[in-house]
C-alpha cells in the first residue's frame, strides 16, 4: 500500500506505467478517474492514503499496565519549600539542596512528585547526595527508579560490589573498593592482592590509596611488603599508610633514624641566689649523612622539591612520618613546650616535619601550638580541621582571622571542615572575622539558622555594601531563601 | 486576598531567561519602598538606580502590568519580582487602599475594555463587503499561479524520483519556499521549508516526505478548483495557504460562550518571532479552541492566557472546521485547573480526530484533553493507556517523560496532547488535581 507508493516515489515514476495497484477499495474509489500522468497518480494516491491512515488509526492493544506505585509515606512539603527546591536544583545549588534534603527528613516531608525526575538525576550525578536523596523521595521516588538505570544507585537495582570490581571500569572498580572497605576491611585488602598481578601500576596506587578508609594494624604485613614493589608510586602509597600506623614497622625504622639526630634540651630555670642564668628549653638537630636504599624503601624522596637542602630534606620527610606522640613520650614534654623549643637555623624543618605528621594522623594538643607558629598552613589538611574539637575552634579562627585577607580559601576550608556550623561557632565566626572576609566566603551557606538574621542585619548596616552590590544581594537571595526553607520546614 | 500565582507560574510569564533571573534578585523585601495589594491588584515601589523609585502594578486576574520603568521588556523584572514576593511571602504584603496611581489605572483599564467591545461594532457598519470579495477573488487569482508552479515542481521531483532529496541540502527548498512567500502565500513556504526539514530527518525520512508532498499537491488542487468547493472547506484552504482573515470579518462572525479551560500552552521562536500556541477547551460546547499570538524579540503576546486556568466569555472560531480561534470578551475566572472536561477514550479521541481531518485534509495536530490516560515507558518508547485498555504511542522527551510518569505513579492521569493521527505529544498533565506543564523550554526550540 504506503511502501508500494514510496518506494515508487523514491526510484521515480519515469517510465513506470503501471497502475497502483494495491490501494484499499475505500482509497481507489476516491481517487479521480481516467487516465493521468503517472507522477500525478501517485501524488493523488499518496495524499489519499495518508490520510485514510492518519483518519483511521487504531489504537493499540494489550499494552501492560505497569504496577501503580505505593502510597507514600509522608506528606508533601509546603509550596514554599518546593519551590525552593525547584530553584536549587535548577541553579544546582549543591549546599542549599543538601540543607533541604536534611530538614525535608527531619520534617518527614517528601518533595513533590514533578521535582522527583530532577532530584534522582542530581544524586546520580553526586554520589554525596545519594544517601540524603534515597531518604526522602519516598514510595513514589523509590517505584520510579525501575524506570531509568541511572537512578538504580538506591538499593535492588545496584550490581554487587564484587561484580562491579571484576567488570567495572577505573571508577567503577574504585567505587566498589570504597563500599567493600566500609563494611568488610579485610575483604576489600583480598580483592586488591587478587588482581595484583593483573593490574598497572597507576592503579595498584590507587587501590593502595583505598586502603586508607578503615585503615588498621590488620593491614600492616600487605602494605609492608608492597615497599618492595615495582612502582615508586605503589610504594609512596604504601609508606604513607604505614605512617599512620602508629605501631607499624615502618614507624619503628622512622623513629629508629630520627631519634639520634633531633634531640629535645629541656629548659633549666634560672636561680638569682646561686647567680645562674636560666636557659630556654631547646632542639639539638644534626643532619643525616647520605640517602641510602632503605630510607628510600620507606618512601622518603632524594630530591627536594622546594628551595631547601637535601639533608634538610630528608629530615623534615623522616620527621613527617613519626607520629607526634613519640615526641611527647620521649620527652615528656607537652607539645606547647616542644613546638616553642624549635629556634634556628631549623626551625622550619621540625616545623614542616611536624605538620605533615599532624596531617597524617591529627593530635588536638599539638594543633594549638602548631598554629601558633605556622598560621594557616596547619589548616591545608582538612583532617587537621576536623579533628579540632568544638571548644578549640574560637582559637583556630582568631589565630586566621588576620591572614584571612590574603589566603580566602582558608575561611572557606574551615568552614566546610566544620559543617554543620553549630551556634556557637556561627557566633565565633562574627567575631573573628571581619565582614568583607565573610562576604566574599561561603559562609551565607554554612551558617547556624538562627545566625541568619544576625548576618543579615550586619549586612544592611555595612557601609561598603554599596561598592560590593552585586555580591551583597546574591548572599542575601541565598540567605532569604534559607531562612524562608527553615520557616517552611519548621511550620 | 489577592490571587497568588506560584513561582513556577511567575517564572512562565517571564520574556526571557535574564528577565526571570533579575526579577527573582528583585524579590527581596528590602528592595521595596513599599508593598500593597487587594483583591485585585498588587503593587508596590521598587527602589531602582534613580531618586524616584519605580511604581509597579499588578491586575491580577490576567494578570496584567504596569511600571513606570523605562524597560521594553514585559512583564519587566520589577512586575516579576513583585509577583515572586507574593508568591514566596504573601504576608509582607500588606492588605490596604489603593494610592490614586493604582486606581487611575484601573479606571483606564475599564475603560479601554469597554471601547474594544463597542469599536469593532461600529467599524463593521461601516464597510464593503463586495469590495472586500472582490480583493479575495484576486488574491487568489495570483497564488493560483504561484501555486500551479509549485505543482509542477512536485510532480517534477516524483517524475526523477526522491531518491536523492536527503542531499538537496536546505537552499532548495528554500528557494522554492521564498516563491510563495513571493506569491502570497506564505502558509505554503510554511509547507515547503517543512519539506526540507523532513528530507533531513534520519532514516525513516520517505514517507512522512511523500505524505507531505502529497498534501501539497493537493491543495494545489484545491486552488485550482477553489470556486467550486463548499465554503467552510474554502475557508481552510485560505487559512492552509495563509490568507489572514481580517479582524473585521471575524468580528462580524457569531461568538461562542463557554467556560474556557485554558489546558496548555507552548512557544514557539520562528526566527525572532515568538509564536504562543494556547488550547482551550469549552466546557459546555465540547469544542477545541487554539489561540495564537505572535511577538517580536522581547515583546509581551496581548494577552496573558494562562495556560491551568479556567477562563469564561466568548471566543469567535475563524471561518472554516479548524479549531483556530480569537479571544472576544474572555475573562479569568480566576479559577486553578483541577481537571480536564475532554474525552474519556482514546477510541473519542480518534473519532474527533478523524472528524476533524475529514473536513480540513490539512489539519495541523490538534491538542486534546484526554481523561484517565496512563503514561507507560516501555524500553524507549512511550505510550498511554485508556481505562478500556487501548494505548495510543507518545512522543516525548525524557525530561518531560519522566516527569508525566514520576505525576502519574503508574495509575491515570488527565492528559492534553497535540494528535497528528499517528502519535499524542503530551503538553499537559493534571495529576492529583494539579496543572503541570510538560511542553519544552522556549530555549529548546531555538535553531
Amino acid at each position: 500500500m504506503m511502501d508500494e507508493l514510496v518506494s515508487t516515489a523514491l526510484l521515480g515514476t519515469r517510465g513506470a506505467t503501471a497502475r497502483i495497484t494495491t490501494l484499499p477499495d475505500d482509497v481507489a474509489n476516491v481517487l479521480p478517474a481516467g487516465a493521468a500522468p503517472a507522477e500525478e497518480m501517485l501524488l493523488d494516491a499518496a495524499a489519499a492514503m495518508a490520510l485514510y491512515a492518519r483518519a483511521g488509526a487504531k489504537p493499540r492493544e494489550g499494552v501492560l499496565l505497569p504496577a501503580p506505585a505505593g502510597a507514600d509515606r509522608w506528606a508533601e512539603c509546603s509550596s514554599g519549600a518546593a519551590a525552593i527546591l525547584a530553584q536549587v536544583l535548577e541553579e544546582s545549588m549543591q549546599p542549599l539542596l543538601l540543607e533541604w534534603l536534611t530538614l525535608a527528613a527531619r520534617a518527614e516531608r517528601r518533595p513533590p512528585h514533578h521535582l522527583l525526575p530532577k532530584l534522582l538525576d542530581a544524586a546520580a550525578a553526586r554520589r554525596a547526595l545519594r544517601t540524603p536523596v534515597s531518604a526522602v523521595i519516598d514510595e513514589r521516588g523509590r517505584w520510579l527508579t525501575q524506570f531509568n538505570l541511572k537512578w538504580q544507585f538506591t538499593g535492588a537495582g545496584d550490581r554487587p560490589p564484587l561484580e562491579q570490581w571484576q567488570l567495572g571500569n577505573r571508577q567503577q572498580r574504585a567505587e566498589a573498593l570504597r563500599a567493600v572497605r566500609s563494611s568488610d576491611p579485610e575483604l576489600a585488602r583480598e580483592l586488591i592482592t587478587n588482581t595484583w598481578g593483573e593490574d598497572a601500576a597507576e592503579l595498584r596506587a590507587e587501590w593502595v590509596e583505598g586502603l586508607l578508609v578503615n585503615l588498621s594494624e590488620a593491614d600492616e604485613a600487605f602494605l609492608e611488603s608492597r615497599l618492595d614493589d615495582r612502582s615508586a608510586r605503589v610504594r609512596a602509597a604504601a609508606a604513607d599508610l604505614l605512617c599512620r600506623l602508629p605501631d607499624s614497622r615502618l614507624v619503628a625504622r622512622m623513629a629508629a633514624r630520627v631519634s639520634p639526630l633531633v634531640t629535645f634540651q629541656p629548659g633549666v630555670e634560672g636561680n638569682v641566689l646561686k647567680l645562674t642564668r636560666g636557659k630556654p628549653a631547646s632542639w639539638r638537630v644534626a643532619l643525616p649523612e647520605a640517602f641510602d636504599k632503605e630510607m628510600l624503601r620507606d618512601g622518603l624522596v632524594e630530591k627536594p622539591d622546594q628551595s631547601i637542602g637535601p639533608k634538610q630534606w630528608w629530615l623534615q620527610q623522616m620527621i613527617g612520618c613519626v607520629p607526634l606522640d613519640h615526641w611527647t613520650r620521649a620527652t615528656g614534654a607537652h607539645a606547647t613546650e616542644l613546638v616553642g623549643a624549635a629556634g634556628g637555623e631549623f626551625a622550619a624543618v621540625l616545623t614542616r616535619g611536624w605538620l605533615a605528621a599532624l596531617a597524617r594522623r591529627p593530635v588536638v594538643a599539638w594543633i594549638e601550638p602548631l598554629l601558633a607558629v605556622a598560621g594557616p598552613e596547619v589548616c591545608q589538611a582538612p583532617s587537621v580541621l576536623q579533628a579540632v574539637p568544638l571548644a578549640s575552634r574560637h582559637k583556630v579562627m582568631k589565630e586566621l582571622s588576620g591572614r584571612v585577607a590574603q589566603n580566602a580559601h582558608l575561611l572557606n576550608s574551615l568552614i566546610e571542615a566544620w559543617r554543620p556550623l553549630d551556634q556557637a561557632t556561627s557566633d565565633q565566626l562574627f567575631e573573628s572575622f571581619d565582614i568583607l572576609a565573610l562576604l566574599m566566603s561561603e559562609a551565607h551557606f554554612a551558617l547556624h539558622a538562627s545566625s541568619i538574621p544576625r548576618w543579615e542585619r550586619a549586612l544592611t548596616t555595612w557601609r561598603k555594601a554599596a561598592e560590593h552590590q552585586r555580591r551583597v544581594d546574591q548572599v542575601f537571595a541565598i540567605l532569604a531563601m534559607r531562612r524562608v526553607l527553615h520557616q517552611e520546614f519548621t511550620r | 486576598m489577592p490571587r497568588i500565582f506560584t513561582r513556577d507560574e511567575v517564572l512562565r510569564i517571564a520574556p526571557d531567561a535574564s528577565s526571570a533571573k533579575s526579577g527573582q534578585e528583585l524579590a527581596q523585601i528590602r528592595k521595596w519602598a513599599s508593598l500593597g495589594a487587594d483583591g485585585e491588584a498588587v503593587w508596590g515601589e521598587c527602589q531602582g538606580s534613580g531618586a524616584k523609585p519605580y511604581q509597579v502594578q499588578i491586575a491580577l486576574a490576567e494578570p496584567a502590568f504596569k511600571c513606570s520603568c523605562p524597560s521594553r521588556k514585559f512583564p519587566c523584572k520589577h512586575g516579576l519580582g513583585l509577583l515572586l514576593i507574593l508568591a514566596a511571602t504573601p504576608e509582607a504584603i500588606s492588605i490596604g487602599e489603593r494610592p490614586a496611581w493604582v486606581s487611575e489605572w484601573f479606571a483606564m483599564r475599564a475603560a479601554k475594555a469597554a471601547k474594544a467591545i463597542e469599536e469593532p461594532k461600529k467599524k463593521a457598519a461601516a464597510r464593503d463587503p463586495e469590495a472586500q470579495a472582490k480583493r479575495r477573488g484576486q488574491r487568489i487569482e495570483r497564488i493560483r499561479g504561484g501555486l500551479a508552479d509549485l505543482s509542477a515542481w512536485a510532480r517534477d521531483l516524483v517524475r526523477s524520483g526522491l531518491g536523492g532529496m536527503p542531499s538537496k541540502g536546505f537552499a532548495f527548498f528554500d528557494s522554492q519556499a521564498r516563491r510563495m512567500v513571493d506569491a502570497q502565500a506564505p502558509g505554503v513556504a510554511r509547507l515547503v521549508r517543512n519539506l526540507g526539514s523532513l528530507a533531513s530527518g534520519g532514516a525513516g525520512w520517505q514517507r512522512p516526505f511523500l505524505e507531505q508532498l502529497a498534501l501539497i499537491q493537493l491543495l494545489t488542487n484545491a486552488v485550482e478548483r477553489f470556486e467550486g468547493l463548499p465554503a467552510p472547506l474554502r475557508a481552510d484552504v485560505e487559512a492552509t495557504i495563509g490568507i489572514a482573515t481580517a479582524a473585521d470579518d471575524l468580528a462580524e462572525l457569531p461568538g461562542v460562550a463557554d467556560r474556557w479551560q485554558a489546558i496548555a500552552q507552548e512557544t514557539e521562536l520562528e526566527e525572532r518571532l515568538r509564536v504562543q500556541r494556547t488550547w482551550l477547551f469549552g466546557v459546555e460546547s465540547r469544542r477545541i479552541a487554539l489561540v495564537l499570538e505572535f511577538a517580536y524579540g522581547q515583546a509581551a503576546f496581548a494577552s496573558t492566557l494562562t495556560p491551568g486556568t479556567v477562563w469564561q466569555g466568548e471566543l469567535v472560531y475563524y471561518p472554516g472546521g479548524g479549531p483556530r480561534a480569537a479571544l472576544r470578551s474572555v475573562t479569568p475566572t480566576g479559577e486553578s485547573l483541577t481537571a480536564f472536561a475532554g474525552w474519556k477514550s482514546v477510541r473519542d479521541v480518534l473519532d474527533v480526530y478523524s472528524a476533524a481531518l475529514a473536513a480540513n485534509p490539512w489539519l495541523e495536530p490538534l491538542c486534546v484533553p484526554l481523561q484517565g490516560a496512563t503514561p507507560v515507558m516501555q524500553g524507549d518508547a512511550w505510550c498511554v493507556i485508556d481505562d478500556e485498555g487501548n494505548a495510543l504511542p507518545v512522543a516525548i522527551r525524557e525530561a518531560e517523560g519522566f516527569i508525566l510518569l514520576a505525576v502519574s505513579g503508574g495509575r491515570s492521569v488527565d492528559l492534553a496532547a497535540t494528535y497528528d493521527g499517528r502519535v499524542l505529544r503530551p503538553l499537559a498533565v493534571v495529576a492529583d488535581r494539579k496543572w503541570l506543564s510538560l511542553a519544552p523550554p522556549l530555549e529548546e526550540h531555538a535553531r
